[in-house]
């Protein structure tokens, strides 16, 4: 194509874009260049090679597992290990995610396995731009590349969760609403770091928010939390929700066309399941806030502590139900408990590690004008409590200062009350 | 001296990692992913070489693979059906706008004021029109080349460029 007599031509020419930065380039060179050493081509042609396999190797079984041992072998030596942690701009960061990761990802089997780990993977996204954004170094370009890989990852968990809800429904639960706690933990993060400079995160949230969109026909009806006494019993009916906590996708045994003695076997082992997650995760969350108490401050600690007093609740309220055989209901609560207990997770360790207090409004009036403009898909109407006080205890006559504020959990500003039946309750909880 | 095949593979990138970027990066909604799948280009050639697969010519094997790696990023965030829609929705333009020679569609463009067009309308483009546009007349790329990495015959790459011409012209007159 000869430019001088072609002025299309010309004129596209001008109007492309710009080439990779330098160090764009030369990151990605030396990405393919650990990436071509670590698999170099085999010096022997194929033919040559599958002969002295199965010489070696008769059976296929042997030579599957020889290789996962060289992969294990790798995964936990030298240039791996030395980029774990790394993030985006640090020199091994591309052997991260173009070599380690993928030789990870190749080693889980089971559909368990891969949904957890690509969860993993698009938790680990988040975490990196946390880390970034704590450092002032979160750029839009370096967001925008953590926001595709995380939306690939969680696009695998989803596929991959499908086929595990067949297979395990009650570890499909936990696994979702965990993952989905997690993001909506992160959504909060990164909606208080908008106005913070070096903390581009437009992509991310908008990221999260597909995927939650996308998740939207997995979940059943949110829930609404309050702090309440834990041993006092709320009534009235499910409405709106404090935060996008789903439920889990709770399988329906009748669905998997099984017996009614059957379906109420799978469905306590699911509540079960749930039970044992939630408590875990309740511990956790202790744990951290134990842990991190002295960089965080007091008062966040103790509003963590509060929102996970609300979580104690749900389990004690889903292990009386249990004991009165209603395993769907009581799987709700231990949903509701599993959801605030991994969101305060995230939230208190990005208040360590960004300096940020997640339980203060700067937004308040915001949402206050505007108390339907959830991000999260609502299931069902919101019907504000007539009590105030909030699960996520919005400071509204307390300004933040200069610190990045969170708004409260998505959703209505006066969550209505943890619904439960108690023995003797007539209504049904959870809108059932 | 015989080239290694790793020295083969970094040179291509040397050559063509920019073009590739610059293609990706007008076919794609954002840079990020224009960068992810340039290298995911780059990393498919090495497969392909360790696989025991040999590359004659490197720049039409690599347009090749980051063509497919684009198609699999729209088919994965469905976007094929909004290209669908736009298709049926310039279907009466095309028709309307496909008279006439390449030659006098290319010149119909005012060059100053099309190449703030270009930019705004490009991506209002179906894919499948704006990569035979980028290919041609960004990457260089000739028809025969073009039709060797989509695919398709060389005579129905020179419809389609011809048309999407036709529909990028259109798409620009309301600016004029």
């Amino acid at each position: 194509m000869d430019n001088d007599r072609d002025p299309f031509a010309n004129l596209f020419m001008r109007a492309a874009p710009e080439p990779l930065a330098a160090e764009e380039r030369s990151r990605m060179r030396a990405t393919l260049s650990e990436y071509s050493a670590f698999r170099p081509i085999p010096s022997r042609p194929r033919a040559q090679r599958v002969a002295v396999a199965r010489a070696l190797f008769p059976s296929g079984r042997a030579a599957v597992a020889s290789a996962i041992v060289a992969c294990c072998i790798f995964v936990s030596t030298g240039i791996a290990f030395a980029s774990e942690g790394t993030v985006p701009g640090d020199l091994l960061y591309g052997v991260k995610v173009g070599v380690v990761e993928p030789i990870q990802t190749a080693l889980m089997f089971s559909p368990q396995a891969q949904t957890a780990w690509q969860q993993t993977l698009a938790v680990r996204r988040l975490k990196e731009a946390t880390t970034l954004a704590s450092e002032g170094a979160l750029t839009k370009t370096t967001e925008e590349r953590l926001a595709v890989r995380f939306s690939r990852s969680a696009q695998q968990a989803a596929v991959g969760a499908k086929t595990q809800h067949a297979q395990d429904p009650g570890e499909a639960a936990v696994l979702a609403t965990a993952f989905s706690a997690r993001l909506a933990g992160y959504q909060d993060v990164f909606e208080g770091l908008r106005n913070r400079a070096g903390a581009s995160t437009k992509a991310l949230v908008a990221a999260i928010e597909a995927r939650n969109s996308n998740a939207g026909s997995e979940n059943l009806a949110e829930v609404g939390i309050m702090p309440v006494n834990p041993n006092a019993a709320a009534r009235g009916t499910v409405a709106g929700s404090m935060h996008p906590l789903e439920a889990a996708p709770i399988a329906s045994a009748s669905a998997m066309g099984t017996s009614a003695a059957a379906e109420s076997t799978s469905t306590v082992r699911i509540a079960e399941r749930m039970h044992t997650a939630a408590a875990e995760a309740l511990q956790t969350s202790m744990n951290v806030i134990a842990l991190v108490e002295s960089s965080v401050g007091s008062t966040t600690a103790a509003q963590a502590r509060a929102q996970l007093d609300t979580a104690r609740a749900a389990v004690q309220q889903g292990e009386a139900l249990l004991v009165h055989h209603d395993a769907t209901s009581a799987s709700r609560a231990f949903t509701v408990a599993l959801s605030i207990s991994t969101r305060i997770e995230v939230l208190v360790r990005a208040a360590q590690s960004l300096k940020i207090d997640p339980f203060t409004d700067a937004t308040t009036s915001e949402r206050t004008a505007n108390p339907h403009a959830s991000t999260s898909p609502a299931t069902g109407p919101s019907v504000p409590s007539s009590e105030s006080t909030t699960a996520t205890g919005i400071a509204s006559s307390t300004p933040h200062g200069k610190s990045a504020a969170l708004p409260p959990a998505h959703g209505q500003p006066n969550p209505p009350a943890i619904q439960g039946r108690l023995p003797g309750d007539l209504e049904s909880p959870f809108g059932l | 001296m015989v080239q290694s095949a790793k020295e083969s593979y970094l040179e291509a990138f040397d050559l063509y990692a920019d073009a590739l970027f610059r293609h990706a990066q007008l076919r794609l909604p954002s840079r990020a992913q224009a960068i992810d799948l340039t290298q995911d280009t780059f990393i498919k050639a090495w497969d392909y070489l360790r696989g025991g697969g040999t590359i004659h010519h490197w720049k039409s094997f690599l347009y090749r693979t980051l063509n497919n790696l684009i198609i699999d990023e729209y088919r994965r965030s469905k976007s094929d059906s909004l290209d669908a829609l736009l298709e049926a929705d310039l279907a009466d333009a095309t028709a309307r706008a496909s008279t006439g020679s390449r030659e006098e569609l290319e010149a119909g463009f005012d060059a100053a004021f099309a190449l703030e067009r270009v930019h705004a309308v490009l991506p209002q483009l179906p894919d499948t029109d704006r990569s035979v546009i980028v290919m041609r007349y960004l990457d260089g790329l000739s028809p025969h080349e073009i039709a060797d990495v989509i695919g398709i015959s060389e005579n129905a790459t020179s419809v389609r460029l011809h048309r999407a011409l036709g529909k990028l012209r259109k798409l620009c007159e309301p600016f004029a």
